[in-house]
């Protein structure tokens, strides 16, 4: 008798939790924070300038603006909004103004480039295109190596991958071996090694946690897709990675691409200045019938 | 009577099963709002490290704290590794550390006097669900700093963008109302310099 009251107990308890509401269990998790009154030393805060709003400073956010779907500093857009900032002119927005091909000739004629802007533009705006949540990103991450004193490049290839309950990771898929390993040596994984998957922000840190992981197990096989390992390549990085002759060092650059239906895709890299047009910005435009 | 306890487990394994869904947008925009409440903690500790009016036991005590807000070290092949900060200039020189060394770095800066300034609240992207169970987000934050020497001449400054790992760890942290729910930590940190200040 006492245990089925115990068990009794145990399902009003879980019924208890089904209950309760967003908002009566946020404050005491907000509340779980510093307090900062105790602490404080004269902390400077300044009003943010115009640039670190307009700045795109995730992917995601360089999709929610390129799906016309929120305002510089996250803000959804309104009715009224939506008319201070047409899509045309807010796609506009997310191209590198610094382009050199956006430069009108002496004869104040557009660049091909430039009109191919202006018909993707079009072409977005008319069909309402959006980019999905679940979109194929890629990145294409540059890593600052030295091996024998030598400084070099080696340059890995990335995937996002989504499973069926929404969660999303990064995997390589591709690496690129840097031009001071001259010994064609081979390698392959062993089958036997534990699946990392990168997180789904990785991209935003410059895929840090694939720095740490290279550094960690010393090989590409945890991060690797299992179809990319026949390359040569990655066998022979892989190998200098293993005896210790390659030292990765740092992650100079990530760039992403992005696809837009079957028939475009984004290359987008960061420009870090002090002004509204920076930060995840369409660095060139693809147009994959030509690539 | 075994029978009825099978079937009772069976009903109480279900009900805990429903107790721990997928967080809903709601339950993830409170936690926006948390992460920025880490942010503020953090940038304070990072004044307190900076700060050389203050007494050394203090600042050493400040990054404690501020370590205390990243991921606990994990191991890896027998290795035990903390989160990396990866410092970028213009300049060219890129230096990926890990966070206590960052932190041990600003508490030994040679300036006579250091002065940092935030902006705003930072910008925390959405979190997305990884498959490890937790959620990912990143905040970013702008910050400029300025050393100045014993004449009060400023000799270094910089403006930097930092980016911010932030991971939800699924935690129990209301268990006793069986309710599952995140707990905030950050992760890998990009600090990148937009411009260095005239002025030195």
């Amino acid at each position: 008798m006492r245990l089925l009251l115990i068990v009794l107990w145990a399902i009003g308890s879980s019924l208890v939790g089904l209950g309760q509401s967003v908002s009566e269990i946020a404050p005491s998790v907000v509340a779980d924070t510093l307090n900062t009154k105790e602490f404080s030393q004269k902390l400077v805060r300044n009003e943010s300038k115009p640039y670190m709003m307009w700045q795109v400073k995730h992917v995601s956010e360089f999709i929610a603006r390129f799906n016309h779907e929120a305002l510089p500093g996250g803000k959804k857009f309104t009715d009224s909004s939506r008319m201070e900032y047409p899509r045309d002119m807010y796609l506009r927005r997310l191209f590198n103004e610094d382009d050199v091909r956006f430069k009108r000739t002496r004869l104040g004629l557009s660049s091909l480039y430039s009109q191919q802007v202006d018909e993707f533009i079009n072409t977005v705006t008319t069909h309402d295109i959006k980019i999905s949540s679940q979109s194929p990103i890629e990145a294409v991450s540059k890593l600052r190596v030295i091996h024998h004193h030598l400084t070099d490049t080696l340059v890995v290839k990335l995937r996002k991958y989504y499973t069926a309950d929404s969660a999303s990771y990064w995997q390589i898929v591709q690496v690129k071996r840097p031009q001071v390993l001259r010994d064609s040596q081979s390698a392959a994984c062993d089958g036997l090694e534990k699946q990392q998957d990168l997180p789904p922000n990785s991209h935003e840190v410059n895929f840090l946690p694939l720095l740490r992981g290279l550094s960690d197990y010393r090989s590409f096989c945890p991060f690797m897709n299992s179809d990319s390992r026949l390359n040569k390549d990655w066998q022979c990085t892989e190998a200098a990675l293993r005896n210790g002759t390659l030292h990765i060092e740092s992650v100079v650059s990530t760039t992403i691409y992005i696809p837009i239906g079957t028939e475009w895709q984004l290359e987008l890299n960061e420009f870090l200045y002090e002004k509204e047009n920076s930060g995840w910005l369409i660095s060139n435009l693809i147009q994959l019938a030509h690539k | 009577m075994p029978k009825l306890y099978y079937i009772l487990f069976l009903l109480i394994a279900s009900f805990h099963l429903q107790a721990q869904p997928d967080l809903n947008k709601e339950r993830l925009a409170e936690f926006k709002i948390l992460t920025e409440q880490r942010v503020n903690d953090l940038q304070e500790y990072i004044t307190q490290i900076g700060n050389k009016s203050l007494p050394i036991e203090q600042r050493q005590i400040a990054i404690d704290l501020a370590v205390d807000l990243f991921e606990k070290d994990y191991e890896v092949n027998g290795k035990r590794r903390s989160p990396y900060i990866q410092v970028s200039r213009r300049n060219g020189m890129v230096e990926a550390i890990p966070v206590r060394a960052y932190f041990n770095n600003l508490l030994g800066v040679k300036f006579d006097k250091v002065e940092i300034t935030y902006y705003d609240a930072a910008a925390v992207s959405d979190f997305e669900k990884g498959t490890d169970g937790n959620y990912h987000a990143t905040a970013t934050y702008f910050q400029q700093f300025k050393g100045f020497d014993n004449s009060g001449k400023m000799i270094y400054g910089s403006r930097d963008r930092k980016d911010i790992r932030v991971t939800g760890k699924s935690m129990a942290v209301y268990k006793n109302l069986g309710k599952e729910d995140l707990k905030i930590f950050f992760g890998d940190v990009t600090v990148r310099e937009t411009i260095p200040i005239k002025g030195y």
